[in-house]
């Protein structure tokens, strides 16, 4: 990952989420069944990243293309959060049922999306503690936590 | 007894078994530290663990798990070396993983323990005072058993460092053991264990105690209690012999968890650990009985192989009282123990 790359919140999720679909196949499955044909729109220190889920698949927008998908379609779940309160949660600092009762990880949507958000984080996050690649993709996603998040108004 | 009776002991029933053929193999050394002022905990394993990529389904994987308190702080952590990052050869008792290595040396186990992102180390010399015990064929329910190898008295002299300060250990009573496997995390199965060794370092009593149960503890399927007088086993107290009692729940209150980002699945804040456990064992004119109640817990999260689950597993600091008679002699041991309780 280059260093820009490297502190972006969809290319560490891009990552993540393929190691744990080739590694934790029972989570992957779970957390496509989960989804349903929801998209849960990310929103990390400005960063807008786009998870679909849809009959081909799981994909994952940044960028440009995650403005003309929400022009045509608002997403089912909205996630807005920063990469300090996600690491917070990775360290055990902070849970993240307090995370979103500080509002440190605003959820936006209706109830039983939500409930189906809540399901696949948890399979997700299952994958991920199961996947050996994980800590490493972390390790590069944390290693600038002290400089600014990337620059997104531009894109 | 001679040292070097107890190493030629050892060579003999406690080397790495590394089984073949590939299965849910899982093998562990466990070595425990009790100083004055400090205790410190370090496991290493090795274990096929489940993936998606390979053709088989399973990767090997090593483990360091360090648990350590210098009076002042606990910390603890979990380190993972995949397939080519550690070594540890079947039919020796070496092993080495990233900056860590346990050897087998002379009469002495040489142990360097480091977490990668924690401020501990532990570099430690252990001198088996104790024969090695063979307990076979432990029943874990579905799956084949469990073996297990104890060395339930050593002493450790050397170094702990948590943040940058250094504990000197200085013949420290120590506690080993070793297990090996084939079996899932999340199969019908929970265990209690826990060893007490003697604040009087002239006190020739050590406890070891287990019990194995199926997962929801309804079923107790094997249970031993055991005393060590000097470097022998003198008494082993098993199944009917010995009865079990959990008094009540200790209060979640300061759980030290480990890996941290296991938090993110198992955050409901509660443990399965006793206020107080007490056993007891009678047979042919013999009584044991020992009190363990728990002070400082650690709870060390295994996401389950079998499913989508997590095992608890509490490591437990505290003290043991324990009275008895055995053969119309007089035991007592007052001391420190060390207890693991298993939780679905």
């Amino acid at each position: 990952m280059d260093d820009l790359d490297a502190r972006s919140f969809g290319a560490f999720l891009g990552r993540s989420l393929d190691e744990v679909r080739a590694d934790v196949p029972l989570a992957w499955a779970r957390l496509r069944a989960a989804l349903g044909g929801r998209d849960v729109l990310f929103v990390v220190d400005a960063e807008p990243v786009l998870l679909r889920a849809d009959a081909r698949g799981l994909g994952l927008l940044r960028g440009a293309a995650v403005a003309e998908t929400l022009a045509a379609r608002r997403p089912d779940v909205a996630v807005r959060t920063t990469r300090a309160a996600i690491l917070r949660m990775v360290d055990g600092e902070t849970t993240l049922a307090r995370a979103v009762l500080d509002g440190a990880f605003d959820l936006v949507g209706r109830l039983d999306d939500l409930l189906a958000f809540d399901g696949a984080l948890r399979a997700y996050l299952h994958g991920a503690v199961r996947s050996p690649a994980q800590p490493n993709l972390l390790r590069a996603w944390r290693a600038d936590v002290a400089a600014p998040p990337p620059d997104h108004s531009a894109r | 007894m001679h040292p070097a009776a107890i190493t030629s002991a050892l060579r003999r029933t406690d080397f790495l078994r590394r089984a073949r053929p590939p299965g849910p193999r899982k093998e562990w050394l466990h070595f425990c530290v009790h100083a004055a002022q400090a205790e410190v905990m370090v496991n290493l394993s090795v274990s096929d663990r489940p993936t998606g990529r390979d053709p088989d389904g399973r990767a090997e994987v090593a483990r360091l798990v360090m648990l350590a308190d210098d009076g002042r702080r606990r910390v603890a952590g979990v380190d993972s070396f995949g397939a080519g990052d550690f070594h540890a050869p079947a039919g020796g008792l070496a092993f080495a993983l990233g900056g860590s290595a346990l050897d087998l040396r002379g009469d002495a186990f040489s142990l360097r323990a480091s977490l990668r992102d924690e401020p501990v180390a532990l570099d430690v010399v252990l001198r088996p005072r104790a024969l090695p015990a063979v307990i076979p064929r432990l029943p874990l329910g579905d799956a084949p058993p469990l073996d297990w190898v104890i060395v339930p008295r050593l002493e450790a002299t050397g170094t702990l460092t948590v943040d940058g300060r250094a504990t000197p250990l200085t013949a420290a009573l120590a506690y080993h053991d070793h297990n090996w496997g084939r079996f899932r995390w999340g199969d019908d199965f929970a265990w209690e264990w826990g060893f007490a060794l003697p604040d009087a370092p002239g006190s020739p009593w050590t406890l070891v105690f287990a019990r194995l149960t199926d997962r929801a503890r309804l079923v107790t399927r094997a249970q031993a209690l055991m005393l060590w007088k000097g470097s022998v086993q003198h008494r082993l107290f098993r199944n009917e012999a010995v009865a079990v009692h959990r008094d009540g729940y200790l209060a979640a209150g300061d759980v030290l968890r480990v890996p941290r980002v296991m938090g993110l699945v198992c955050d409901d804040g509660t443990t399965d650990v006793p206020r107080r456990f007490r056993a007891s064992a009678r047979e042919r004119g013999d009584e044991v009985g020992f009190v363990f109640a728990p002070s400082a817990v650690a709870q060390v999260a295994v996401p389950n192989d079998a499913d989508l689950g997590v095992t608890r597993i509490h490591e437990v600091s505290g003290r043991v009282s324990l009275r008895g008679a055995v053969r119309g002699e007089r035991v007592e041991l007052e001391g420190r123990g060390f207890f693991e309780f298993l939780e679905g």
